[in-house]
């Protein structure tokens, strides 16, 4: 059994009279521990693909299980608790630190305050983003804002971890790293499905596919590429 | 693939695409690649079945067992219909798969898509279904991108022993960077004729295949 499944999922979007096809019959399989990145240009489909996968939206047809269970069946606008979606543009909380910012799902959950800390440390340390935790989150530059939001997508814990493209706005020496970094928390055991619009987001995954006009056109599994050094070390990830 | 396939010519990759298509016979397949490729590839008929037997060898396709056979048989002229029985091919699962590397090659190998923009040419020349072979076209090409950047390599944070060696990763990482730059530019002509085959399928009917009133 798949770790996710789309099956034939189908979503339109209303915008004033008009009614556009946003996906159209996708299907697709996350398997545990697998790096999936998406490729496709902005208005592809590719985000409300990973908001209908990861049961932020219902599909109008079609479905979507996570870990077997229709993800329908869930009601409200949480969560699975299986699943993390990481919003690098949505980090923010109003007068408080990136580590309150990162600890907020988990007080949500019940976990106690301390604790909740403690597990918030752990994760922006983990994401190459220890060094934000006592900022504002107005102070972070773009790539910190994705580790922040990494870290705060795995605080809970999840088996899936959700990106839309995570390289967005990184500045271009970074976006490997930030890359390499998804691909160990993959090889961690959490699955990753992301998406991207450059070449690199593609590069070293375990999965490809190719999304335009909401239809899933191509899917690639690459043999195991070969690994080349990144620039110095200790940039985190 | 199990049988080791020598296959320099043009000429059978094209019918391995045409019979991958559909399952199809010898005269077929010189009227149908006439059609295609028409100007670009124009093979005496002597070579489509040089072609099938070489493919055949090579197992990337397969003979239908006649009794199988219901196809409709629209080109065929009435003089020959009754000479021998047609001998219609299919691809085996060994043949599309080579097909698909194959495409992926030649497009991977032809930095100016040369290959690619003679085939669009062909099929926009062709009397119909172009929208369709159009599309397919494109197609296979984002998967030749798609696999292409899937394969190169992420780089993996390690600590470089000597400043030479640190040097000479980072021109490896420069060289990598200067073959995904070609990518995302191929990318972008892949949404953009896209959005252009769409458009004129729109202006040309949904099909797109009707012919063009005169």
């Amino acid at each position: 059994m798949s770790l996710l499944a789309l099956e034939g999922v189908t979503k339109r979007a209303r915008l004033g009279r008009r009614e556009r096809l946003v996906l159209k019959h996708a299907t697709l399989r996350v398997e545990a521990g697998e790096l999936v990145s998406i490729w496709g240009v902005p208005r592809s489909g590719r985000t409300t693909l990973l908001r209908v996968a990861s049961g932020l939206e219902a599909p109008d047809a079609g479905v979507v299980r996570f870990a077997g269970r229709d993800l329908a069946e869930r009601h409200g606008d949480w969560l699975d608790e299986g699943i993390g979606f990481a919003q690098p543009d949505r980090v923010s909380v109003a007068g408080q630190a990136v580590a309150d910012y990162v600890a907020m799902g988990l007080l949500a959950g019940g976990v106690a305050p301390q604790e909740a800390r403690a597990r918030a440390l752990e994760q922006l340390d983990r994401t190459g983003a220890a060094a934000c935790a006592p900022l504002p989150p107005q102070e972070l530059d773009a790539t910190e804002l994705v580790r922040v939001a990494l870290a705060q997508a795995l605080a809970r814990g999840p088996r899936l971890l959700v990106v839309d493209d995570p390289t967005r706005n990184v500045d271009p020496l970074e976006r490997q790293s930030v890359l390499a970094l998804l691909r160990s928390i993959a090889d961690d055991g959490v699955a990753v499905l992301m998406t991207t619009g450059e070449a690199l987001g593609v590069a070293g995954v375990d999965r490809a596919l190719a999304i335009s006009d909401g239809e899933l056109r191509t899917e690639v599994v690459p043999a195991q590429a070969p690994v080349v050094p990144l620039r110095g070390s200790g940039t985190g990830g | 693939m199990g049988a080791s396939v020598r296959m320099k010519s043009a000429v059978n990759w094209a019918v391995l695409g045409l019979v991958i298509e559909r399952p199809s016979y010898g005269y077929e397949l010189f009227q149908r690649l006439e059609r295609r490729y028409g100007g670009v590839l124009e093979p005496p008929i002597s070579q489509i079945y040089a072609a099938l037997d070489a493919l055949e060898r090579a197992a990337l396709i397969e003979a239908l067992p006649a009794e199988r056979i219901e196809l409709p048989e629209p080109e065929e002229p009435p003089r020959r219909a009754r000479r021998q029985p047609k001998v219609h091919y299919r691809a085996t699962a060994a043949g599309a798969r080579a097909f698909r590397v194959w495409v992926a090659e030649q497009m991977r190998e032809d930095p100016q898509h040369v290959e690619l923009l003679r085939r669009l040419a062909a099929a926009a020349g062709a009397s119909s279904d172009r929208v369709g072979v159009m599309r397919e076209l494109v197609d296979h090409y984002e998967q030749a991108c798609v696999e292409e950047a899937s394969r190169t390599p992420l780089p993996q944070p390690r600590a470089a022993a000597t400043p030479a060696a640190a040097a000479g990763e980072l021109v490896e990482r420069l060289m990598l960077a200067a073959r995904r730059g070609l990518l995302d530019a191929q990318f972008t002509w892949i949404d953009y004729a896209r959005r252009e085959i769409e458009a004129f399928a729109g202006r040309d009917g949904e099909q797109g295949d009707e012919p063009p009133r005169a």
